[in-house]
């Protein structure tokens, strides 16, 4: 997958950073059935970390319930322009991705 | 012997998950896998081992009063309370209704943006954690078609 499934942002204002995370994931509960009745392999994500400067600032443990391409917005303090800020997720099938940006 | 082998096996397994989940991060905690997999939100706090919520106006729950598409309904949550350090996101009429379980360490502010989906016109509870206290409050949402239907 190339590394622009995920996308990000880090906008530094007086009370630290706005982050906005958009992941590439297709969220698949394993409940829903195709016309033949056959239900579709549980897809999801399971944990997400974000990171500034390798502190380790906020996890999320996230069930099938998020939207299929999972967008948040998180608040950070204490963020400066330039400083690194890193999303990292991983899924029940054991995948992946990261992305690393620079706050602006 | 095969005793003996198979028992070195498991192990060497169980202290290299424990190498493992040292190298996470703090914040992490442990996923309660139960939790997510609970099927009403009576068995999520069971689960979890909350008790004693207490209904806050302090916990901001923005959402569309009617969500067209229950499978992108947009969420933002504001917690006007001190140190929050948890936040918890459960939709009451969903097959699994525990979405989600947020760690939030001392630089995170108590808000968040994110788009879940929503089986059925439901009720959207968040519970967030603040001093060792669980405060809660809820927000219901109608929705023309289920964020889980065949397709």
């Amino acid at each position: 997958m190339p590394n622009d499934a995920i996308r990000l942002r880090a906008t530094v204002d007086e009370q630290g950073a706005l982050i906005k995370a958009l992941l590439t994931h297709p969220m698949e509960s394993g409940l829903r059935k195709n016309a033949r009745g056959e239900s579709a392999t549980a897809h999801y994500i399971t944990d997400i970390t974000l990171r500034i400067n390798d502190e380790t600032v906020l996890t999320l443990l996230t069930g099938s319930g998020i939207a299929a391409n999972p967008l948040f917005g998180w608040r950070i303090a204490g963020v400066r322009s330039g400083d690194s800020v890193t999303v990292v997720w991983r899924d029940n099938l054991g995948k992946t991705q990261s992305k690393t940006i620079n706050a602006q | 012997m095969n005793d003996r082998r198979d028992f070195l096996r498991l192990a060497t397994a169980a202290s290299l998950a424990r190498l493992l989940a040292d190298a996470e991060p703090a914040l992490a905690g442990e996923r309660a896998v139960h939790a997510f997999a609970a099927g009403s939100p009576e068995s999520v706090y069971a689960a979890l081992g909350l008790a004693a919520l207490v209904e806050s106006t302090a916990i901001v729950i923005h959402a569309p009063d009617v969500a067209e598409n229950g499978a992108q309904v947009p969420l933002e949550v504001t917690v006007r309370l001190p140190r929050v350090q948890r936040i918890l996101l459960i939709a009451e009429g969903n097959r699994f209704p525990l979405l989600a379980d947020i760690r939030l360490g001392e630089r995170s502010k108590p808000w968040l943006e994110a788009k879940v989906k929503l089986a059925e016109s439901s009720r959207i509870r968040v519970i967030a954690e603040a001093d060792g206290r669980l405060h809660t409050a809820t927000r219901d949402v109608r929705v023309i078609v289920g964020g889980c239907l065949p397709g």
